[in-house]
C-alpha cells in the first residue's frame, strides 16, 4: 500500500522552477552517505527563540535561502511574537524579522541580516513515500548552546495521512509522519529525505492515537505558502527522485506492500469514549475550596500546586486510555476470521456522573491521591464496556465484528467479521521465527477506509519473552499499529505487535498521581511485545473454533521469584500463591530452592523450566534452605516450629512407639509438593 | 504547540555514553549503506553484558572490570550480577564518581579463567549519523529470562550538555528505565559510551529518542583512578583562577580571559588577560558552554594542554587541573510532599552564598543556570536534588531565577557566588 501512494504521488509531472532560483543539489547531498546527509543538514539548522505575552518560545528552524531567509513554525513564532532571534550553527545568534506568519499552514519565515551567503537546505516538492528513510533536525533539550549543532534523529515516513484543526495547530491537511524523534524544540525544524532535501517542517501537532511526530509537507508549503511562491525569495528545490534506499527497508517496504490487502481498521465503540470525559478546571475547583480568599499565600500556592499536579495526572490519564480512532486486524481466514491485539478489545474503565448518568467531573481529596465524589453529583467507577466492534475494509465499507475467542498468553484476540469473504492472508505459510538483531516494521492502519499503511521500523530487541509466546521489538508500537502484523525484511510475518503498554489491564483508569509514576511502560517506548506467528498458528484452529486461553495450562507450583535477588545464584522465593500447591507444601517467602528432584538450581530460569518439564499431579522432592534462629527440631523426618507441631505429631503415634528425634541447624529441608495444574 | 524556551529536565536512571573532544571524521565511522550483520554483532556482544540491581552494566576487560552508573548502585559496594550469558558472579565496587554517574566494579573471577568483554572506543571518533546498539535491560523484562534488549539508532548529537552529564552522546536508540549503565556500542563492536539518562514527557518515564550517555573519552581518563580508589570516590577537575570576560556562557567572550588570580595554577600556567581560549587538549572551545562542558570531564590532577590567542600569535599553556571542592549552597530545600515536586526553599543557612544571595524560605526555584525547571516525575526532582548538590563548586557563579511566595507573581533572580569554607 505505501508502495503504491509513492508510486501515484510521484507521477512523473515536470515541476517546474516557480520559484527564485532553482539549483538541483548535486553538491554532495547525492547518495545516502548517513554522514554526508547529517552534515548538510545540521549545517542549516537553527535555534529559534521569540517572546510572546510576557513569556519566552523556542524551536527550531532551517535556512533557505543564502540571503538569510530560515523557515520555522507558525507555533515557535506566532503572529505578534517580539525579540526574535536565530541562533545559527556556530554559536551566532542574530536577531531576525517576522516577514510571514500563517497560522493555517503553521508556517513563518524570518530573515536574518547576514554579512556573508549561509549555506541553504534544498527544498523538494516529492511527496515521500511510506518506509523512506527520513530524518529530524531540532535544537532539542538546548543541545546547540555548547554543541553548536543541532540534533539529529534517523526513522523514516511512518505514514501519510489528514489531521484536522487542533486546538494548538490551525493546519488541516495531510501530514508527513515520521518515527524519527521528535521532541519539544524540534517544532519547526526540517524533516529531510535520504538526500538531505527538505519534505516537511515539523509541527507537533500529535496524533492521540500514534503519538508520533508530524510534518506539514514541503510540496504543500511551495504550492500554498505565498512568500515562496511569489519568487522573491531565493530558493533551492530540486524535485528528482530521490537515491535508492538500504536493502533492508526496500524489503520491509515490500512486505508491507504484501501484507497491506489484508489488514482491516479495527472500530470499538465504547460505552464512555475518552473525549466525552472532561475534567475539572483551576476556576472550578478554586470555587470549591471554602473561605479560599482567606487562606495565606504560601497555603493558596501550595493548593495551586498540587492542582497542577492532579490535572498532569489526569493529562497524562488522558493519553493512556484508548483514544477514538481504529487500531488494526489482520483477516487470516476466507470466512471473516480477523486477529487482533486483545488488548484493543479488552476491558475498560470510566468514571461517570452518578445523577444523571451523564460523565461529569473528575475530583480527587485534598491528598490529591484519591478520587473522591463530586459534590455536584458524585462520580462512579462503571465498566466502560465495548458497544460495538466493526471493521473498515480498503475500500472503506464498514462490516459489523464480534469478538470470537482470546488467547491471554499470547495476547491476541480473533474477531469474527460478518458478509462476504475477504482476501486473507494464510498463517499456514509461516515459518520464521524471529532473530535477535533482524530488521522488522510493525504494520498498521492509519484511518477508516482510507487503506493507508503505516511503517514502523526497528529491529528484534529480543527473540523471546513471555515465555516464549511473544518477541520484543523496539519499532514503535502505539494504539494505531497494535494487532498490526510485524514482518521482516524477507517479506515474513513474524507476529502481531500486542499492547502498546503493559500491563493492559489497568488501561483506561484514571491514575492516581502515584500510580502514573510507577507506571512506566508507555506507547512508543521503543519496548514493544509482539505475539509470535508460529505460537498464534498452533494454536488458530483452537482459537476458530471459538475456544479462548485465559492462562497457560500446564503444570503448576505457584511461587513467583525475589526480583531484588534474581541475579545471585540463589533461587530465592519472593511470593508464594495462597492455595497453590507450594503453600500447601508449606514453601514460604525468602525460601531458597537449593534443588529440584535432587537436581542443584543456579537461577530461577532453571527452576521454571524444570516446573514446565514436570506433570501435572506429580511428586516432586524440593530441597529448601530456611531462615532459623538456632537449631529445630525434626521428628521422624517432620518439622516440628510449633506446639501445634508436636500435637499434630502426637496424634500420628502409636503408644509406645519409638522414634528418632533430632536437632537440626543448616536451615536445609526436603519438601515434597505435589504440581496442581494451570487452569 | 508553543513551548517553553527550556522545558524538559532528564531524569536519571537509563543507560547512556558519551564522547570527548571534537567529532572528526574517523576510521570507526559507519556508512550508512554499508549494512552490519547486526544478528552477529548483537550475538557477539550479549555475554559482555552485565545484568546488575535494577540496571545494567558491561564488562571491559577480561579479569571482569565492569562500568556501570554510579545512580544504579544506590550506595551499595558489593552485588549479586549476571552476565548476559546467564552465568552468575559477585562483584565489588572498586571506585564511584557521583557527580559524572560513573562507577568501576570489579566482577569476581575464578583463578585463571577470563569473561567476554568489549573493549573502549574511542569517542571522540564517533560522529553524528553513526550507527549504534543500546544493551540494557528495560522495565527489568529481561532478568529472569536473562536476555538483554538490543535497540539500534545512531549518534544524534555530541558535545552536549545535561544536568550532570557533560560532553556527552546524544542517541536516539530506545533507552527506558533499566538501561543505566548499559553500554552504547558501535557497529565495530566497541562502548563509546555508557548510557545513563533520557529526557521524558508527559510525566512517563519512556523513552522519546533522546538519550544520553557518558562519553568513552570521560571513562578513560577516569578509569585509571576509580580502579584504584578502594570504593571510594574521586574528586572532579576545575581551571582555577580565570575570570572570564563575559558570564553570558553564549558568547565569544565567554572564553576571553578578563583576569588572573595571582599565584593561582592558571597564573603558574602562564594565561594572561586578553588570552581567548582556542582548544582545550584538542577539542575546539567556542563559547563557555562548551569550556564548562569539557571541564566537566576531567578528574583533578589533569594536566591540560590549552591553546590560547593572543597578539603574538597561538601559543599552548599547560595547565594542572585543581581539585573541585564541593561546597554549600546553604540551601535546604523542602521535601516533596505528595505530587508538588516544585522546588521550595525551606531554609537559609546564616553566611552561606545563599543568604548573601538574598534567597529566603519560601522561595520556590523555577530556573537554575539558565534552564528552566519543570518536574514531572520524582525520578525528575531527584535529579535536581544531585544537581544541586553535586554541581556547584567553589568559585562558580550560578544564577537562579525564584518564584517569591507573596503572591504577586513576581521573578527574582539571585547569583550564587560561591565561595571556600
Amino acid at each position: 500500500m505505501g508502495t503504491a501512494t509513492a508510486a501515484s504521488a510521484r507521477s512523473p509531472i515536470l515541476w517546474l522552477a516557480v520559484v527564485g532560483v532553482v539549483w538541483i543539489g548535486s553538491s554532495g547531498v547525492r547518495g545516502d552517505d548517513l554522514h554526508a546527509v547529517a552534515d548538510r543538514v545540521l549545517g542549516c539548522t537553527v535555534s529559534v527563540a521569540c517572546g510572546i505575552d510576557g513569556g519566552s518560545f523556542a524551536g527550531s528552524g532551517f535556512v533557505v535561502s543564502p540571503d538569510g531567509h530560515v523557515v520555522t513554525a507558525a507555533s515557535v513564532v506566532p503572529v505578534g511574537a517580539t525579540d526574535v532571534t536565530v541562533l545559527l550553527p556556530g554559536f551566532q545568534r542574530r536577531p531576525a524579522a517576522v516577514v510571514a506568519v500563517d497560522e493555517s499552514l503553521s508556517v513563518t519565515l524570518l530573515k536574518v541580516a547576514v554579512e556573508e551567503p549561509l549555506p541553504v537546505l534544498p527544498l523538494t516538492r516529492l511527496w515521500p513515500a511510506v518506509g523512506d528513510v527520513a530524518f529530524t533536525a531540532g535544537d532539542v533539550d538546548d543541545v546547540m548552546l555548547a554543541n553548536g549543532r543541532a540534533s539529529f534523529s534517523r526513522g523514516v515516513v511512518s505514514g501519510l495521512y489528514d489531521v484536522e484543526k487542533q486546538p494548538e495547530v490551525a493546519y488541516a491537511g495531510r501530514v508527513i509522519e515520521t518515527s524519527a524523534a521528535v521532541n519539544p524544540g524540534s517544532d519547526g525544524g526540517p524533516l529531510v529525505d535520504a538526500a538531505g532535501r527538505v519534505i516537511g517542517v515539523i509541527s507537533v501537532a500529535v496524533s492521540p492515537r500514534r503519538w508520533q511526530g508530524v510534518a506539514v509537507p514541503m510540496a504543500t508549503l511551495l504550492e500554498k505558502f505565498a512568500p515562496l511562491t511569489k519568487g522573491d525569495v531565493t530558493l533551492l528545490v530540486d524535485s528528482s527522485e530521490p537515491p535508492p534506499s538500504q536493502a533492508s527497508l526496500v524489503g520491509l517496504r515490500k512486505a508491507a506492500a504484501e501484507v497491506a490487502p489484508f489488514l482491516v481498521a479495527v472500530d470499538v465503540e465504547r460505552t464512555w469514549p475518552a473525549e466525552t470525559l472532561p475534567r475539572e478546571s483551576w476556576d472550578q475547583h478554586r470555587r470549591r475550596i471554602t473561605g479560599w480568599e482567606k487562606l495565606p499565600l504560601a497555603e493558596r500556592r501550595k493548593r495551586f500546586a498540587a492542582f497542577a499536579a492532579r490535572a498532569r495526572t489526569l493529562d497524562v490519564n488522558q493519553l493512556f486510555r484508548r483514544p477514538p480512532g481504529p487500531a488494526t486486524g489482520l483477516v487470516v481466514s476466507a470466512d471473516g476470521f480477523v486477529l487482533t491485539s486483545a488488548f484493543n478489545v479488552g476491558d475498560d474503565t470510566a468514571f461517570v456522573g452518578k445523577a444523571s448518568g451523564q460523565p461529569r467531573r473528575f475530583a480527587f481529596d485534598d491528598s490529591g491521591e484519591k478520587l473522591v465524589a463530586d459534590p455536584e453529583g458524585g462520580l462512579v467507577e462503571k465498566p466502560n464496556s465495548i458497544r460495538r466492534v466493526s471493521v473498515v475494509l480498503a475500500d472503506g465499507s464498514r462490516r459489523e465484528a464480534r469478538m470470537h475467542a482470546r488467547h491471554e498468553p499470547l495476547g491476541v484476540a480473533l474477531l469474527k467479521v460478518e458478509g462476504t469473504a475477504l482476501p486473507w492472508f494464510d498463517l499456514a505459510a509461516v515459518a520464521t521465527s524471529p532473530q535477535l538483531g533482524d530488521h522488522v516494521a510493525a504494520i498498521g492502519l492509519v484511518a477508516s477506509g482510507a487503506g493507508d499503511v503505516t511503517l514502523n521500523p526497528g529491529i528484534v530487541s529480543a527473540a523471546a519473552r513471555s515465555r516464549g509466546y511473544r518477541f520484543q521489538t523496539d519499532a514503535l508500537l502505539n494504539y494505531g499499529n497494535s494487532g498490526g502484523p510485524v514482518v521482516d525484511a524477507s517479506g515474513s510475518l513474524l507476529g502481531i505487535a500486542t499492547a502498546p503498554i503493559e500491563p493492559d489491564t489497568v488501561m483506561g483508569k484514571v491514575f492516581t498521581l502515584s500510580q502514573v509514576m510507577r507506571w512506566s511502560r508507555a506507547p512508543n517506548s521503543g519496548v514493544g511485545l509482539v505475539a509470535r506467528a508460529d505460537r498464534i498458528r498452533a494454536v488458530l484452529d483452537d482459537l476458530k473454533g471459538g475456544r479462548s486461553f485465559e492462562r497457560v495450562p500446564g503444570p503448576f507450583l505457584g511461587v513467583q521469584p525475589d526480583e531484588s535477588r534474581a541475579l545471585g545464584d540463589d533461587v530465592v522465593i519472593g511470593f508464594v500463591a495462597d492455595g497453590s500447591p507450594a503453600a500447601k507444601a508449606g514453601l514460604k517467602k525468602g525460601d531458597v530452592v537449593v534443588a529440584y528432584g535432587g537436581v542443584e538450581l543456579a537461577a530461577w530460569r532453571e527452576l521454571t523450566e524444570r516446573i514446565a518439564a514436570g506433570k501435572p499431579g506429580e511428586s516432586v522432592v524440593l530441597t529448601i534452605r530456611r531462615k532459623q534462629k538456632g537449631p529445630r527440631l525434626v521428628i521422624a523426618g517432620r518439622d516440628v516450629e510449633t506446639l501445634e507441631d508436636l500435637e499434630r505429631l502426637k496424634t500420628s503415634f502409636e503408644p509406645g512407639e519409638t522414634f528418632e528425634g533430632r536437632l537440626v541447624s543448616d536451615g536445609v529441608r526436603e519438601v515434597t509438593v505435589v504440581l496442581g495444574e494451570i487452569k | 504547540m508553543r513551548r517553553p524556551a527550556v522545558g524538559i529536565i532528564a531524569a536519571a536512571f537509563t543507560a547512556c555514553f558519551v564522547l570527548g573532544a571534537a567529532a572528526t571524521r574517523g576510521g570507526a565511522a559507519t556508512s550508512a549503506h554499508a549494512e552490519v550483520d547486526l544478528a552477529s554483532l548483537c550475538v557477539a556482544i550479549r555475554p559482555a553484558y552485565v545484568f546488575i540491581a535494577g540496571g545494567s552494566g558491561v564488562v571491559i576487560r577480561p579479569d571482569g572490570l565492569m562500568l556501570t552508573n554510579d545512580h544504579v548502585l544506590e550506595n551499595r559496594s558489593r552485588f549479586d550480577v549476571r552476565l548476559g550469558d546467564g552465568r552468575s558472579f559477585k562483584a565489588r565496587l572498586l571506585g564511584r564518581d557521583e557527580v559524572g554517574d560513573l562507577a568501576v566494579l570489579k566482577i569476581d573471577v575464578p583463578e585463571g579463567e577470563t569473561l567476554p568483554h568489549l573493549p573502549l572506543g574511542d569517542s571522540t571518533a564517533v560522529c553524528v549519523g553513526d550507527e549504534v546498539v543500546a544493551v540494557g535491560n528495560p522495565f527489568a523484562l529481561g532478568v529472569i529470562d536473562q536476555s538483554p534488549t538490543f535497540t539500534l539508532g545512531i549518534v544524534s548529537a555530541v558535545h552536549h550538555t545535561q544536568g550532570n552529564y557533560t560532553e556527552c552522546i546524544v542517541t536516539d536508540a530506545e533507552l527506558n528505565p533499566g538501561n543505566s549503565g548499559g553500554p552504547l556500542v558501535t557497529m565495530a563492536g566497541e562502548v563509546v559510551g555508557i548510557n545513563g539518562q533520557i529526557s521524558t514527557r508527559y510525566g512517563l518515564r519512556s523513552n522519546t529518542g533522546l538519550g544520553f550517555a557518558i562519553s568513552s573519552r570521560q571513562v578513560a581518563l577516569w578509569l585509571p583512578l576509580l580502579e584504584k580508589a578502594e570504593g571510594g570516590e574521586v574528586k572532579h577537575a576545575r581551571l582555577s583562577g580565570i575570570e572570564f570576560a563575559s558570564r553570558d556562557r553564549e558568547t565569544p567572550a565567554s572564553v576571553v580571559v578578563k583576569d588572573v588570580a595571582e599565584g593561582s595554577p592558571a597564573a603558574a600556567a602562564g594565561f594572561q588577560a586578553g588570552d581567548a581560549i582556542v582548544s582545550l587538549d584538542s577539542a575546539t572551545v567556542a563559547n563557555g558552554h562548551r569550556l564548562a562542558g569539557l571541564l566537566g570531564i576531567y578528574p583533578e590532577g589533569h594536566e591540560a594542554k590549552v591553546v590560547v590567542r593572543r597578539a603574538a600569535g597561538e601559543q599552548t599553556l599547560s595547565v594542572v587541573l585543581t581539585p573541585l571542592e564541593k561546597c554549600r549552597t546553604g540551601i535546604d530545600l523542602e521535601r516533596p510532599r505528595g505530587s508538588d515536586l516544585q522546588p521550595i526553599v525551606e531554609s537559609v543557612k546564616p553566611g552561606s552564598p545563599a543568604e548573601a544571595a538574598g534567597l529566603k524560605p519560601g522561595d520556590v526555584i523555577v530556573a537554575f543556570a539558565g534552564r528552566r525547571l519543570e518536574f514531572s516525575t520524582k525520578e525528575e526532582r531527584k535529579a535536581f536534588d544531585r544537581l544541586l548538590r553535586t554541581s556547584i563548586n567553589v568559585g562558580d557563579i550560578v544564577s537562579l531565577a525564584v518564584r517569591r511566595p507573596d503572591g504577586s507573581g513576581g521573578m527574582a533572580e539571585v547569583a550564587l557566588r560561591l565561595v571556600a569554607r
